[in-house]
């Protein structure tokens, strides 16, 4: 949860130590909202349907994990979060999002997951011409999305039409 | 924290206020245990005294009893928030006041004797605004500025009202952010901007009011984000952001005038960071972000301390447990030998068991 900024009442108002980092939460708190979405509107080959439903992330913080957590279900299935430390630790998931942070690894993910089925979510600028199949993107000041449907089909998932209308992007 | 205290030495009513009175009269003999200070005695002759016809009027008699009355508050009262004798030596006093048989002599002592009652006001006032009290504070403080007004003492009110409404605001802030239901979110909302403005209109430099207008559109989008539920729909999120950006212009420019006047302040900064993350402005979060490594570096950890301190009395006085705890477990971190943070997490570990049950 995203940490108010601390009211103290005298002449020499000041924050709480503990208010630090709370905008980081807020947008954590954005993207998993969007990242449940996803679940909810890509339709993901049957042998993916069975067992925990499974969300990596590549060296997420604690923000980020701690939000993540908030998943219980998909439809039928357990959610499951992991967080990999490495591309090599990758191994099967319905969606793996890749921080910011983790950019720079981005062309090793998409060669790992080269023939899954999953769904590749990345955070950073051209990425959703990188093989992300949804790049997070700001858009008038928002937290938005942009959709690369080509890619996504590459890997066998089956996009609604109701994510393309609510793309802020839609990369052909 | 800060207070400002009215300090107002004790008056007592001068010998020469009672001449011309026959010896056996009750309300001379009321006046002479007054100044033995007999003060029990003293009680049983003035209300036999005020029973006679001829001291309905007797504007000396009503200002004895009320200086009577007083003496009976500092004896058997003074913690008593609704001390009876307290009521009735304010109204006698004022009685007196008016009656056209006052003197300039006796409105003098009078004007003495209310302003060490008033200062009694505002002092309570000031002691119990805090998330409890405020209620009984604000009648409090009303109180006293009645009596100030009455006796044409007006000259600090604007000094008063800029501390005590700032106080008001943060106490209703607190409200806002904890309220759920969105009537009460809206009273407490509109309660604490009134506060503010109050204060800006005396002070419009007043640091308090200025970051605490900031942090209440601040901290408003913030929960909106925190307050949506991880299953919430892409339109609603869309939605959300559109009333954050609009909350976060609102703050902005509170915020940045809070850090002008308080350059070395560590909140509005970091309250700049979340304006410009809310608005997507890369550079702007990165000056402040810049700003706020500058300011920790330069203060020491005894600074720290202080100022966690600070934070965990104000957090626990306002009956905010959660941020209180983490202030003092961060003080503890500073200084792991000092006693008081242990204590107060004592305090709020039973203040949380009690809130339970």
């Amino acid at each position: 949860m995203v940490r108010k900024l601390y009211l103290v009442f005298s002449f020499s108002i000041l924050l709480s130590a503990s208010a630090f980092g709370q905008y980081e939460q807020a947008v954590a708190h954005t993207k998993v909202i969007f990242i449940y979405n996803f679940t909810k509107l890509i339709e993901w080959p049957t042998d993916y349907h069975q067992g925990d439903f499974v969300i990596g992330v590549l060296n997420a913080n604690a923000t980020l994990l701690g939000e993540l957590n908030k998943l219980k279900t998909s439809g039928s299935q357990k959610l499951v979060i992991k967080n990999y430390k490495s591309v090599d630790e990758i191994d099967k998931c319905n969606i793996l999002f890749v921080p910011e942070t983790s950019n720079n690894l981005l062309a090793e993910v998409v060669k790992k997951l080269h023939g899954s089925s999953t769904l590749l979510v990345t955070d950073s600028e051209g990425d959703g011409k990188k093989g992300a199949a949804i790049n997070f993107i700001w858009k008038d000041n928002k937290q938005a999305f942009e959709l690369n449907k080509a890619n996504a089909e590459k890997n066998h998932l089956n996009v609604s039409s109701s994510l393309e209308t609510l793309a802020a992007v839609n990369i052909k | 924290m800060k207070q400002l205290r009215i300090i107002f030495c004790a008056f007592i009513l001068p010998l020469g206020g009672i001449k011309g009175y026959a010896q056996n009269n009750n309300f001379v003999k009321a006046y002479n245990c007054y100044q033995r200070n007999s003060i029990d005695s003293a009680k049983t002759f003035i209300d036999l005294a005020m029973q006679e016809s001829d001291n309905k009027t007797n504007a000396e008699a009503w200002t004895v009893k009320g200086f009577i009355y007083k003496e009976l508050y500092k004896k058997y009262q003074i913690e008593n928030i609704k001390s009876p004798f307290r009521d009735t030596a304010v109204n006698d006093l004022l009685y007196s006041y008016k009656l056209d048989s006052t003197t300039a002599e006796n409105k003098e002592n009078i004007i003495n004797g209310l302003n060490y009652l008033a200062a009694s006001y505002y002092n309570q006032a000031d002691d119990l605004m805090d998330s409890l009290h405020f209620h009984t504070a604000i009648h409090k403080y009303n109180r006293f500025k009645t009596l100030m007004r009455k006796i044409g003492k007006t000259q600090n009110l604007n000094n008063l009202d800029e501390h005590f409404y700032a106080k008001l605001g943060n106490i209703y802030s607190v409200y806002f952010f904890n309220a759920s239901a969105f009537n009460a979110k809206r009273k407490y909302l509109d309660s604490a901007r009134k506060a503010f403005d109050a204060v800006l209109a005396i002070n419009p430099d007043n640091y308090s009011a200025v970051f605490g207008i900031a942090r209440l559109y601040y901290n408003q989008a913030v929960n909106i984000i925190n307050n949506l539920p991880i299953e919430a729909s892409i339109d609603s999120v869309n939605q959300a952001q559109d009333t954050c950006i609009h909350l976060a212009k609102m703050s902005l420019p509170y915020m940045q005038k809070a850090h002008l006047l308080e350059p070395l302040k560590l909140e509005p900064v970091m309250g700049l960071q979340g304006d410009y993350v809310m608005l997507h402005d890369e550079e702007g979060f990165r000056v402040n972000k810049e700003l706020e490594e500058k300011i920790k570096n330069q203060s020491s950890p005894d600074d720290k301390y202080k100022s966690l301190i600070q934070v965990g009395d104000e957090a626990f006085k306002a009956g905010d447990y959660p941020d209180a705890k983490d202030a003092y477990e961060s003080a503890l971190k500073l200084k792991p030998n000092e006693q008081y943070p242990k204590d107060q997490l004592n305090r709020i570990e039973k203040a949380q068991g009690q809130n339970k049950k």
